[in-house]
């Protein structure tokens, strides 16, 4: 948590510091009113508030003992949800096909959203959501290439039908 | 409010269109609030998108009641699953699931629904009642309030809705700030930090922001677990004994009012409403030692805790234009993108909306409790869907949802930026829904400031003259003096000075 804490307090550094260092460069007098209606004023005064948290956060990270050892007293406190290891008579659990690491999973899932995300508006939005349906259920194992395949056709025309023809809404 | 306007208000929704469009939204509501992985606020979000075109009263009887339903609908992955359909169900797990473990799975879920339907009721009217009282003192805010407000509005939701790590809370808030101000200013129309983009120039979209935090950061996490969990439980009985409900009949008002007096706090939600209710539940009970174990208090001060948060979130929705929490922060999104103005001005623009919102509230609150004590076990089959053909299917919706609102394909992209932002955040113990609440008040914040600033030629004084800013000033500087070291400090000096003496 210290870790995490640091490197998240100095990307909140380095995003409070560059909303400041653009907000300098706005016109400061180039209103009526002054300065009062600067267009930096306001996300001046944040990006300092946000300067300041983000010092805090990676001051703390580094020589605080007494918060992180109050933190650990606090996460053993809570009461969990999702599931625990004892036999539970109200639902079964089953191991995922595929023998992947919890951050190879998020790089995937974001991997094959984000393959879909540019495809759309590129090739015609039926093929491209079954496309991203198929290769999602693959990427996952979470069935048989027929069972796939059905289900991202299904998927496709079902959403065009119900929202380009029903809601009409407009589709990418 | 009288209940003659609100009977009226009833009778216009008792048409075959509004009773549809009712149970439609509500049954969608309490699917998605118990997919793990949805969130009210996304279910809520991505009808925003695909109702864009629907008339504009149809559109808030859907979104409420699809809110209703996921709050509702959490408790039903919570009991069985022991995983919450929605955080504001996580309550509900450490005494449903017990029950659900000793073969009472439908009864549980009997007294979830009967109890959110009692929450919902309490919320109904609490707005009813404080709505008028709260728009009359809304009149008298003026940039000076509206700036401070803001400023709470950040402050106490950073702190409750992280409680652990407050700062956290705080910095997530000032991001939220930071981005809405992006776009063109309103002042002057100078854009700010757009890098000459047209995209950049409108400010990013409230929905794809909303939509991404929520729904794809949700989407990441689920697929980060490595198993999946299937419901094989049989679920018997379900509609509750009278005497089971009238036993707790003060936990229910009390956690009632806990829910509507946290869910009227800006950007604090229905999670944070439960845990207290369940937390006061638990030292007022009688047999304290149940709690945990599958007791009937407990699971039932969860959910109405949770369901009459809805109706508090609402009042500062309709009478500040200030959000109550996540899911009403994108009702507010909605009623602005059709038209309707909330703020202190409703009451004199539209001053029948007031009823027309309880009215469907109730509505909304009816076909719950229908939906969920007629059809527990066919919407139980839906947890039995695999979550890799289920959140691709999802992902596309929120992709739509993203699109419908301007049409542009940069909002789909910003979905995914914020999903993946999201998702890092809450990995790091970063709260969501400051970042969203200062996403919606930044405009707010920097219009009044500036107006304000340039009204007095720059004097701030009025900012702690004005009577409502120093009880807004002053209860902000009690949450961040509570949550920092001097009060430790000070009992140290304290017991230093007894044990010397």
């Amino acid at each position: 948590m210290r870790r995490s804490d640091m490197v998240s307090g100095g990307i909140v550094i380095v995003v409070a510091a560059f909303f400041g260092i653009m907000s300098l460069r706005m016109p400061w007098n180039a209103s009526e009113w002054g300065v009062y209606a600067a267009p930096g004023l306001v996300p001046l005064i944040l990006s300092i508030l946000l300067l300041s948290c983000g010092l805090i956060l990676m001051f703390r990270a580094k020589w605080s003992k007494a918060h992180y050892d109050r933190m650990e007293r606090l996460n053993a406190e809570v009461p969990t949800c999702g599931g625990d290891d004892e036999t539970d008579a109200a639902s079964t659990r089953s191991s995922d096909k595929s023998s992947l690491s919890e951050w190879q999973r998020v790089l995937l899932t974001v991997g094959v959203a984000g393959a879909y995300v540019l495809l759309l508006g590129r090739i015609p939005y039926m093929l491209a959501t079954g496309l991203f349906v198929l290769a999602f259920i693959l990427a996952f194992r979470g069935g048989s290439i027929v069972k796939a395949a059905i289900t991202a056709v299904a998927t496709a025309v079902l959403v065009w039908f119900v929202f380009a023809k029903i809601f009409l809404v407009t589709l990418p | 409010m009288s209940l003659t306007t609100f009977f009226v208000e009833f009778a216009k929704l008792l048409n075959v269109q509004t009773i549809f469009n009712c149970l439609w939204a509500t049954g969608f509501g309490i699917i998605v609030g118990m997919l793990p992985g949805l969130t009210a606020t996304m279910g809520v979000a991505l009808l925003t998108g695909l109702t864009f075109r629907f008339a504009s009263d149809q559109v808030v009887v859907i979104l409420i009641s699809v809110y209703v339903g996921a709050i509702y609908g959490g408790s039903r992955s919570a009991i069985l699953l022991n995983i919450p359909g929605t955080p504001a169900n996580a309550a509900t797990c450490v005494d449903g699931n017990p029950l659900a473990r000793a073969g009472k799975a439908g009864y549980a879920i009997g007294l979830a629904t009967t109890s959110s339907a009692i929450g919902t009721f309490i919320g109904l009217v609490a707005l009813a009642v404080f709505s008028p009282m709260l728009g009359r003192i809304a009149l008298s805010f003026k940039s000076w309030e509206f700036f401070t407000l803001a400023i709470f509005g950040i402050v106490i939701c950073g702190n409750l809705t992280a409680p652990k790590d407050p700062l956290k809370g705080w910095v997530a808030g000032l991001l939220g700030l930071l981005l809405s101000q992006i776009g063109q200013e309103s002042i002057g129309a100078y854009p700010r930090f757009t890098f000459g983009t047209v995209q950049l120039s409108g400010g990013l979209s409230l929905i794809p922001v909303l939509v991404g935090t929520y729904g794809v950061s949700e989407i990441i996490g689920v697929m980060k677990m490595p198993v999946d969990y299937t419901v094989r439980t049989k679920v018997e009985r379900v509609v509750p004994k009278l005497s089971d409900i009238l036993d707790y009949w003060r936990t229910i008002l009390r956690s009632g009012l806990i829910g509507v007096i946290v869910g009227a706090i800006p950007g604090v939600g229905e999670d944070t409403a439960a845990w207290i209710s369940y937390d006061f539940a638990k030292r007022r009970s009688k047999k304290p030692e149940e709690f945990g174990h599958g007791s009937y208090e407990g699971l039932i001060a969860s959910e109405t805790g949770n369901n009459a948060c809805i109706g508090g979130a609402i009042i500062p929705v309709l009478t500040l234009a200030i959000p109550g929490s996540a899911p009403a922060a994108v009702l507010l999104a909605a009623m602005w993108l059709h038209g309707i103005r909330p703020g202190p001005l409703l009451p004199i623009e539209q001053p029948a909306f007031i009823g027309t919102v309880t009215a469907i509230f109730m509505l909304s609150t009816i076909a719950m409790t229908l939906l969920g004590l007629s059809f527990v076990r066919p919407m139980v089959k839906v947890l039995q869907v695999p979550r890799t053909i289920l959140m691709p299917i999802i992902f596309t919706l929120c992709a739509v949802g993203s699109f419908a609102i301007n049409g542009r394909l940069f909002d789909v992209y910003l979905m995914l930026i914020f999903g993946v932002i999201g998702y890092f955040m809450r990995d790091n113990d970063f709260p969501a829904a400051p970042l969203v609440l200062g996403f919606i008040l930044g405009p707010m914040a920097d219009d009044n400031l500036r107006r304000a600033l340039v009204l007095r030629s720059g004097s701030i004084a009025p900012f702690f003259t004005r009577p409502i800013c120093q009880v807004l000033w002053a209860l902000t500087l009690l949450v961040i003096i509570s949550r920092s070291p001097i009060p430790g400090m000070i009992r140290a000096l304290f017991k230093r000075r007894e044990s010397r003496a």
